[in-house]
């Protein structure tokens, strides 16, 4: 019997997409609306765990890579809204002050200051919500799947899941801890 | 014409109301830690806002509540220095610059770079990351990030400039420049307009040197550091030869007649440590010496401290505490013209 790898694909599809969408919007907008971001959406990341939201649309309906990885952007635009709002109330708020007397703009500030500085937690919040998704859109996957035909879960496709995230979350805690200082 | 005029409300307690004026040139703003100082300079750079009043810089309103103006910090034109200079630490000290000169053209930028590195003597730490440069480069460079634009008013908080590099500034900036410092000597021989700040409140203003000289005040000589405070009695007035008469718990002063003032009034004396003279114990006493066993002698960089009893202290060159080191008593003078009455 050959092992049922979809939906370790359809996850991996989806946290792509979901993490290419958090990845790009998820920095500016904490910069943009800390505030918002952190109290709005604060709740969001814990509520709507993607498990929850898979599982719930896989026994509703069938769906493809591109809804898979909207309804992931739910969880992981907001998580990295947050980990990008802690990052940059790390950073010492004199170098934004500074970057604005001198003149930028907040997109140029963004863009020279924030963003650079804060680019390893970002990188390592990235890392930490593909791997979430990946592993929630799987498994939820496996298991709707497994309920519905009444088949047994893919132990291998399984494992190849828990295996993988747990790589990727190795990944973001090295990137979490920056480079290596010379 | 640069002014302001400004009022904040931080809550609980504290209340910054001030209104200054800045000429070309330094003014220092003298005062404790947290007096508002720093607050100051926020309000006049846009990073706060103020509760109520204006600020005009080179005759445009940066700032005014009642009309409802408040131009953005990003467009006033305030070079900021700050106290931990604040450069961005994932760009070169060149970086740093050219991030400040992004406003002109390609190669007015490289020219400016090039100049003001130059000019600040930075050249040879121009490929440097902050935290590879020591502290007087990173100072420097500071200073460079925020003359590059040609700001219409210079702000510097309390960084530890030193005097050569503010006269390099002032050589570079015609414009005001106003500069929180907590070291008298810089205000002295840097700046030309003195602020004394307390609580908040501006509660002495004028050219350093009569700022001192004349501290107006208890709180002001506090915060100046004199040495000499003392409460005394007005025991005797002579408008003829112009002289008083003052007596304070251990001793007793001659002392400019004092206007405005009754015998048995209640007044405070200022004396700078170092307008005091010492004297050998066995010497004939002159007039306003006072006989005090020496408690404390502390050696400085430049002069040695002489602590007395009776909450006497004097400041005498080190040459000068040489000679008189062994002597078994001691005679303290207060020279009349060194008395001031607060």
């Amino acid at each position: 019997m050959t092992a049922d790898w979809s939906a370790l694909w359809l996850g991996l599809q989806a946290a792509a997409l979901s993490t290419a969408i958090a990845v790009v919007l998820g920095p500016w907008l904490a910069y943009r609306w800390k505030l918002w971001a952190g109290v709005l959406l604060a709740w969001l990341p814990l509520s709507l765990s993607p498990a929850l939201l898979f599982g719930y649309c896989l026994l509703a309906a069938d769906f493809g890579r591109l809804t898979a990885g909207l309804v992931a952007s739910a969880f992981s635009l907001p998580y990295m809204m947050r980990a990008s709002a802690a990052a940059y109330g790390l950073l010492d708020p004199e170098y934004f002050n500074a970057a604005r007397g001198l003149g930028a703009s907040e997109w140029r500030i963004f863009r020279r200051i924030a963003g650079p500085l804060a680019l390893w937690p970002i990188l390592a919040a990235a890392a930490f919500a593909f791997a979430s998704v990946t592993t929630d859109c799987a498994v939820a996957l496996m298991l709707a799947r497994a309920l519905r035909t009444g088949g047994r879960l893919p132990g291998a496709a399984l494992a190849a899941t828990g295996a993988l995230s747990l790589a990727i979350h190795s990944l973001g805690t090295r990137l979490e801890r920056g480079p290596a200082e010379p | 014409m640069t002014n302001a005029r400004l009022s904040k409300k931080i809550p609980p307690t504290f209340s910054l109301d001030v209104e200054f004026e800045l000429a070309t040139g330094v003014t220092a703003l003298y005062g404790r830690k947290e007096s508002g100082r720093t607050l100051i300079l926020d309000l006049l750079a846009g990073f706060a806002t103020p509760t109520a009043g204006r600020i005009l810089v080179d005759d445009a309103i940066l700032f005014d509540r009642a009309a409802g103006v408040n131009v953005p910090a990003r467009l006033r034109r305030c070079g900021y220095i700050f106290q931990r200079d604040a450069l961005f630490p994932h760009m070169t000290v060149r970086q740093n610059l050219e991030f400040a000169a992004g406003g002109w053209p390609r190669l007015e930028r490289h020219r400016r770079v090039a100049e003001t590195l130059d000019r600040l003597e930075l050249a040879e730490a121009a490929d440097l990351k902050p935290r590879e440069a020591a502290p007087e480069v990173r100072l420097r460079a500071a200073a460079a990030r925020a003359l590059i634009g040609e700001p219409k008013l210079l702000l510097i908080d309390d960084c530890g400039m030193e005097e050569a590099l503010l006269a390099q500034i002032r050589g570079m900036l015609k414009a005001p420049i106003l500069l929180v410092t907590g070291d008298l000597d810089l205000c002295c021989t840097a700046a030309s307009q003195l602020l004394v700040l307390d609580a908040g409140r501006i509660v002495r203003r004028g050219a350093p040197l009569e700022v001192l000289d004349q501290p107006d005040s208890v709180e002001v000589a506090r915060l100046l550091g004199i040495a000499n405070l003392f409460q005394g009695t007005v025991a005797a007035l002579d408008p003829g030869r112009n002289t008083s008469r003052l007596e304070f718990e251990h001793f007793s002063l001659t002392g400019p007649y004092i206007r405005g003032h009754f015998r048995g009034d209640r007044v405070w004396v200022a004396v700078g440590a170092d307008r005091l003279r010492i004297h050998p114990g066995e010497a004939a006493a002159g007039a306003n010496c006072v006989a005090a066993p020496l408690e404390r002698a502390a050696e400085r960089s430049r002069h040695v401290r002489l602590e007395f009893a009776y909450g006497i202290t004097a400041e005498i060159t080190r040459e000068e505490f040489a000679r008189q080191k062994d002597n078994k008593s001691w005679q303290v003078e207060f020279p009349p013209a060194a008395l001031r009455i607060l």
